[in-house]
């Protein structure tokens, strides 16, 4: 007899016994790790918005000096845009963990560990790229 | 007897749950976790390379402000970088090791399929960020601690 009501299982969450789980042992070191995260964000935000003020002091000085500070304005933007983003990404980390703690729900700790994948990629690229500029500085001097 | 249609393992909860507490890994949460991996060994490497330059950069302000500096207070505020520097130096082994011993957990983990080895990547990475936010604080204080001690030598 075909159930009229069965419902289907995505084929993403399988429901047999040998699927990876999370355990209230993991779920719970998440929990505990979710608040050293968003203190570390809100430092990020709090930087973010200091390298705004030394925005606004670089313009007032380019304003004045002209070319050769313009430089150190992209410079600048640069630290703006990667703060913000470094930021950013680890406030959707702590948020996912947070829903997850509630939740339970296998998207909630998706979300959490694509948003940790996307905040050491960046912070892996900007330490490449930070290398290297030292890298050439060095050998330029 | 009639098949009960309602029987529990056709229902298929919005929370997919096994045991009490546990929640299941889809893959993409999988694949994300172990893409992961890669990353934070890259940045544990480069924290590590960047002890170097920090030391040179130590070593190099060290010798400039031995041979160009007069004047009371400002040898004391020589001394006070280098602190810094070597503090900074110490916190970024420290956190190096912690992050090459959470991508070492995401390898295993990549591996072994286990539950318990997603537990401890997860336990270790609590306790990265955990080491990451008190050294955060303590350079924070360090840096108060040398600018009013600047500011106190300058005046």
């Amino acid at each position: 007899m075909n159930n009229p009501y069965q419902t289907i299982t995505p084929s993403v969450y399988p429901s047999n016994s040998q699927e990876l789980v999370a355990t209230q042992t993991a779920v719970n070191e998440l929990a505990k790790c979710k608040g050293w995260v968003r203190f570390i964000s809100v430092l990020c935000f709090i930087l973010f918005g200091i390298f705004i003020l030394g925005f606004i002091g670089i313009l007032t000085m380019v304003s004045r000096m002209g070319g050769s500070s313009g430089l150190m304005l992209i410079v600048y933007l640069v630290f703006l845009v990667v703060t913000f983003f470094l930021a950013l990404r680890l406030t959707g980390y702590a948020n996912a963990i947070g829903r997850l703690v509630h939740s339970r729900n296998p998207i909630d700790l998706e979300t959490a560990m694509i948003q940790q994948l996307k905040f050491w990629r960046l912070y892996g690229i900007v330490m490449i790229a930070s290398i290297l500029i030292k890298i050439f500085t060095l050998m330029t001097n | 007897m009639e098949e009960n249609p309602y029987a529990p393992s056709q229902v298929s909860p919005i929370i997919h749950t096994t045991s009490q507490g546990d929640v299941v890994i889809s893959p993409a949460a999988l694949a994300a976790t172990i893409s992961t991996q890669f990353w934070v060994k890259c940045v544990g490497i480069l924290m590590l390379i960047s002890i170097v330059f920090q030391l040179f950069d130590a070593f190099t302000e060290n010798n400039v402000s031995s041979s160009n500096l007069s004047g009371p207070g400002l040898g004391g505020a020589e001394g006070l970088f280098v602190i810094l520097s070597l503090t900074l130096v110490l916190f970024y082994i420290m956190l190096a090791i912690r992050l090459l011993q959470y991508g070492k957990a995401i390898s295993a983990l990549a591996i072994s399929r286990n539950p318990h080895d997603f537990e401890t990547a997860m336990t270790l990475q609590t306790k990265f960020w955990k080491l990451a936010s008190i050294l955060t604080i303590i350079i924070l204080v360090l840096l108060i601690f040398i600018w009013f001690s600047l500011a106190a030598s300058y005046y």
